[in-house]
């Protein structure tokens, strides 16, 4: 059987040596589904991930995940040591914005940019596209999750081969992530009007951004609540933040925050009438706007990265630039335009259609059946 | 308002005490620093030679203090009026030079140079000590002037407070506060031909000093007994261009 | 000599402590105190609090503290973290006790700053921060066993404070025996330039310039004499402040100038220069306080400075429409309307008049605003700051981050949080503000459970 071998930094959750679980992210989520897609071909994948601690080995859903040490901060040169363990084909499945020496025929993936801030240093943004001209020399194929990406590339980048960077957006399991029945649709609201921000609650992720539009809206808006439904990591700068805004808050009660396993998301955008992304930077294709559409809750969106690809303005929700006013302007209007959120709602779904995992999977199938046919017989 | 330290078109002028230098090098050195400085101040401690009207003979000479009775017991004084006596003259740069003492040639073609430019206020040169001749220089235990450095170009500052200790003797020729101020150590060189004259020259120096200080209160008795080494440590000069 | 109290209206003393009585760096200090006066002592665990304490200093929780009438009452804050707690709460009399500079934490030191800045007066136990404060506020006090009646007058404050009293004569007391018991050590000792510049210092707080300009130069030369290689920055470069204050601002400037061997000392000479050519007397004088940390004097100066030039653009502007008026020619209308070229004339003159005024007035108010900043004058510096549109992004970062603090000051809590959070907005590290409060939340309750602020 052939061998595909994915690498990367993080898979299974070696951080608090819980090897029989993925740490929370996206791109653990993406590298499970990879590995499902790699055993539906018939072909045995392998993890290789950067240990924290010691190295270790272990097998995760049918597929073996083998954890190698490194030196802080030398993550190039860990990569290449993986390299030279890994069996068969290999995609480099992160941090391809190290100056690493590919192994010759191998796929990358690029889950976005998140470097698209004013802030960022110009020396590191220099750095980071000298690393990718590199990275486009040596690989055959670069995997981008976003339009974004892709333009930069290209924009950055000099390849003979123009499909050398294909545009592979992430997707969204349709069937799982469907919208409550119609049934209760046309029935008189039974309660105040509710707005969800799906996010782990970060800086580039816009939790400030969307303290602050909450003050205006809760303010002029006596009946709706607020629920910031993500991960709020303790000992954090944001944490302390966010409670203190919490706590001093006449409205508290209004706001909440919790975060949510997979399966209750579905729920929680069940209950939803808005689901705002507030995102400031670093978005590839978002995963929860996806989620959201799928589920037929209208979207607010800020104008970053990967949201650019999923929403259109006024076809398929309110796109908008990263503060605070435009944000609390579009959510505003947005809840005193049934009709609009009806629109959204519907088309909101037709897009995540056509974001549906299994086109993901097929265009997967296909870019590694071309890859294991154009290398040479071992 | 002009900014304290000029990087261009410095005016510098010569200070010098003198007490019965004619006769000796004075005419040679007043004629050297013609050549290289601006203008002349000559503080003269009640000499009896007819060294002032030598001195007015050198048209550089643009101040001629002459004292009636010699300060040279209470040297503060003495640096102290020549001090203000060239201060008032409104200097850039000052050279506090002996009448004995003569700038090398590369010295002089590097003078302007030195002092034309804002970044330090003060300039210590190497001064050498000729010994019996004006072709060799002493060097050994007691005679190592110039393995040291003498501080003899400052930048006058308006305003900066200038002092001299209240000694009577081995008085600093430049204001000690001087110092503060950020400087530079060259390596261009002056001659001193104080004891570059014959034995019987220095025997009377060498009197001088132990009647003025038997008890080495002011400078070294070892020093002072050195003076007769009858085979002191010569080395021949090569003057640089 | 010290106004009386009767018993029916001798104010409240609370004190706002930095550990529990048995381990407070100040219960030297304040047993004295204690010995005549009943002491409220801010805590929620008086038994770990108060145990060894006199029996008249008696425990105040932090939630009776709303209930207090704080118009009668002089607080002690011994800890720059109750900062934020007390200030809001404007009793009649802030007295801010501290130890010094040393072995402080970030934390602590921010408050330190504002705590001294904003209270009515300050007691330390260290004279190198004394002199640091003195430069930067009136009414400091110095309680540092240096000198038996120096302490004596230190005591006195804490005790007329505790009668309700306001301190302030007594510090010009101290500062003058301070002075004295420098001339005294000089005499006994001989000369030398640590002791010659303190009393330099102490003679210019007392506004006796000459005499700190003589005392300063002998500091100067015996530097000088012993190798010191900050005898001009540190010590010649005073001499620039004491010729400014004197009014002689040409000398202050050379002065200065002297000292400028940095790139940047050069730029600000070389600024001095082209203003003092301009005729802007008070802002070269201001700038040259400034530059030997005399924020104190410059926030005066310039309070003053910002008024006058506010008062002078109105003026003439009222004078120019006048002169108009004559000018003009009105039509049957009563529409009036000047010769052309002298309107135009008058018009360009003001508006580079009004140019000229609107830069000194710009750099004035942001010199003030970091004078008074520089001071811990919080509340005062976010009065002076301009309109929030005016400014540039990083401006209004800053103009955010201070009135969030002034809030704070004032009691006003979730303004300043939401101050914070506009501020983070725009600049992610400004949730250092928020991070900050946290902390300083945290230091309270520590110090109000009978514990310590920090935990070491």
């Amino acid at each position: 059987m052939q061998t595909v071998s994915i690498l990367t930094h993080s898979y299974v959750d070696g951080y608090n040596r819980q090897f029989k679980r993925l740490f929370g992210g996206g791109l653990e989520r993406y590298i499970r589904e990879l590995c499902g897609v790699i055993h539906a071909m018939g072909l045995r994948p392998v993890v290789h991930q950067l240990s924290y601690f010691e190295p270790f080995r272990t097998s995760f859903e049918g597929t073996e995940v083998i954890g190698h040490t490194y030196e802080l901060g030398k993550v190039s040169e860990a990569f290449e040591s993986m390299a030279e363990e890994a069996e068969g084909l290999l995609i480099y499945a992160s941090c391809l914005w190290h100056p690493i020496r590919f192994k010759p025929g191998s796929i990358g993936i690029c889950h976005g940019i998140n470097w698209d801030h004013g802030s960022v240093l110009m020396s590191t943004k220099d750095g980071i596209a000298a690393a990718f001209r590199q990275a486009v020399q040596q690989l055959d194929r670069i995997v981008s999750v976003d339009s974004h990406f892709q333009t930069y590339a290209r924009a950055t980048c000099e390849f003979d081969d123009r499909d050398k960077i294909t545009l592979l957006p992430n997707s969204v399991d349709t069937e799982l992530y469907t919208p409550t029945s119609s049934a209760n649709r046309n029935q008189p609201r039974k309660r105040g009007y509710r707005v969800i921000v799906p996010r782990r609650l970060s800086y580039e992720r816009g939790v400030i951004t969307m303290m602050l539009a909450a003050e205006r809206l809760l303010q002029t808006r006596g009946d709706l609540v607020i629920e910031f439904a993500g991960e709020l990591v303790d000992g954090t700068n944001i944490a302390d933040a966010f409670r203190l805004w919490h706590e001093s808050h006449p409205a508290k009660k209004r706001i909440e925050q919790r975060a949510y396993s997979m399966d209750e998301m579905r729920q929680a955008y069940a209950g939803a009438d808005i689901a705002v992304i507030p995102t400031i930077f670093s978005e590839g294709t978002s995963l929860a706007c996806l989620e959201a559409m799928s589920c037929g809750v209208p979207v607010v969106a800020t104008d970053v990265g990967g949201l650019n690809d999923l929403v259109i303005d006024g076809l398929n929700g309110r796109r908008v630039p990263p503060n605070s006013d435009a944000i609390a302007d579009a959510v505003d209007s947005l809840l005193n335009d049934k009709p609009l959120r009806r629109k959204f709602s519907k088309f909101g779904r037709e897009t995540a259609l056509s974001f549906d995992i299994s086109r993901w999977r097929k265009s997967w199938m296909e870019i590694i059946e071309q890859q294991l046919a154009s290398r040479p017989a071992p | 308002m002009q900014s304290l330290r000029k990087a261009s078109g410095n005016k510098l002028t010569a200070m010098m005490q003198v007490r019965n230098e004619r006769g000796r090098y004075l005419e040679a050195s007043l004629a050297q620093l013609s050549d290289v400085v601006d203008e002349i101040v000559i503080v003269d401690d009640a000499s009896t030679d007819g060294t002032p009207e030598l001195c007015r003979a050198f048209p550089k000479v643009v101040r001629l203090v002459e004292l009636r009775r010699p300060m040279f017991g209470e040297e503060w004084k003495l640096r102290s009026l020549l001090w203000e006596t060239a201060v008032s003259t409104d200097p850039d740069w000052l050279l506090a030079i002996d009448a004995d003492e003569f700038l090398e040639r590369r010295t002089i073609r590097r003078l302007r140079e030195l002092i034309d430019q804002d970044q330090y206020d003060w300039a210590a040169l190497r001064m050498f000590d000729f010994w019996g001749s004006l072709t060799h220089y002493r060097d050994d235990l007691w005679w190592n002037l110039h393995r040291r450095h003498t501080m003899m170009l400052v930048r006058h500052l308006p305003g900066f407070h200038y002092a001299y200790p209240k000694w009577d003797h081995h008085v600093p020729r430049l204001p000690f506060t001087c110092s503060a101020l950020p400087g530079l150590r060259s390596e261009l060189r002056v001659k001193h031909w104080g004891w570059a004259g014959d034995t019987s020259d220095r025997l009377a120096k060498y009197n001088r000093y132990k009647e003025l200080d038997p008890d080495g209160r002011w400078g070294n008795v070892d020093q002072y007994e050195s003076i007769l080494d009858p085979a002191p440590n010569l080395v021949r000069w090569v003057e640089e261009e | 000599m010290k106004p009386t109290t009767t018993t029916s209206d001798r104010p409240c003393v609370v004190v706002f402590p930095d550990a529990p009585w048995n381990n407070t760096l100040f219960s030297a200090h304040l047993s004295p105190i204690a010995a005549k006066h009943p002491i409220r002592w801010v805590t929620n665990n008086p038994q770990r609090s108060l145990a060894g304490a006199p029996s008249n200093v008696t425990a105040l929780s932090t939630g009776e503290l709303q209930r207090v009438d704080w118009s009668r009452v002089t607080a002690f804050v011994l800890h720059p973290c109750w900062a934020a707690a007390v200030l809001p709460l404007r009793p009649r009399l802030l007295g801010a006790w501290t130890a010094g500079e040393a072995g402080e934490d970030q934390l602590e030191a921010n408050w330190r700053g504002r705590l001294a800045g904003e209270a009515s007066f300050v007691m330390t136990l260290s004279e190198p921060y004394y002199l640091d404060l003195s430069f930067r506020r009136d009414n400091v006090f110095v309680w540092d066993g240096a000198d038996e009646t120096s302490d004596w007058f230190a005591s006195q404050a804490g005790l007329w404070a505790a009668d309700g009293t306001d301190p302030s004569p007594l510090c010009r007391l101290q500062r003058q025996r301070r002075e004295a018991a420098y001339r005294e050590k000089l005499s006994e000792r001989g000369e030398n330039s640590v002791f010659m510049f303190y009393r330099s210092v102490y003679l210019y707080l007392l506004g006796d310039t000459a005499g700190a300009e003589r005392e300063l130069l002998g500091a100067f030369e015996h530097a000088v004499l012993q190798g010191d290689e900050h005898a001009l920055d540190g010590i010649y470069r005073f001499r620039s402040a004491l010729l400014a204050s004197q009014g002689k601002l040409k000398s202050a400037v050379q002065a200065y100038e002297a000292t400028a061997t940095t790139p940047i000392e050069r730029a600000r000479a070389e600024e001095l220069r082209r203003r003092l050519a301009d005729g802007e007397h008070e802002l070269v004088a201001v700038m040259l306080l400034r530059l030997n940390d005399d924020h104190r004097e410059a926030a005066a100066r310039l309070e003053k400075l910002v008024d006058e030039l506010a008062t002078r653009v109105g003026g003439d502007t009222e004078q120019a429409n006048v002169a108009d008026d004559e000018n003009g020619e009105s039509d049957a209308g009563g529409v009036q309307h000047a010769k052309g070229s002298t309107k135009d004339m008058r018009t360009n003159a003001d508006g580079q008049w009004s140019n000229l005024y609107a830069d000194h007035t710009s750099t004035a108010r942001q010199l003030l605003v970091d004078s008074l900043l520089q001071s811990g004058c919080v509340r005062r510096a976010s009065q002076w700051l301009g309109q929030r549109a005016a400014l540039s992004a990083k401006d209004r970062t800053d103009y955010e981050l201070l009135q969030g603090t002034a809030l704070l000051l004032n009691g006003c809590r979730r303004e300043a949080i939401l101050s914070f959070l506009r501020a983070t907005e725009m600049r992610q590290d400004a949730i250092g503000a928020l991070t900050e409060l946290s902390l300083l939340d945290a230091a309270v309750q520590r110090l109000a459970d009978g514990g310590t602020a920090t935990l070491r």
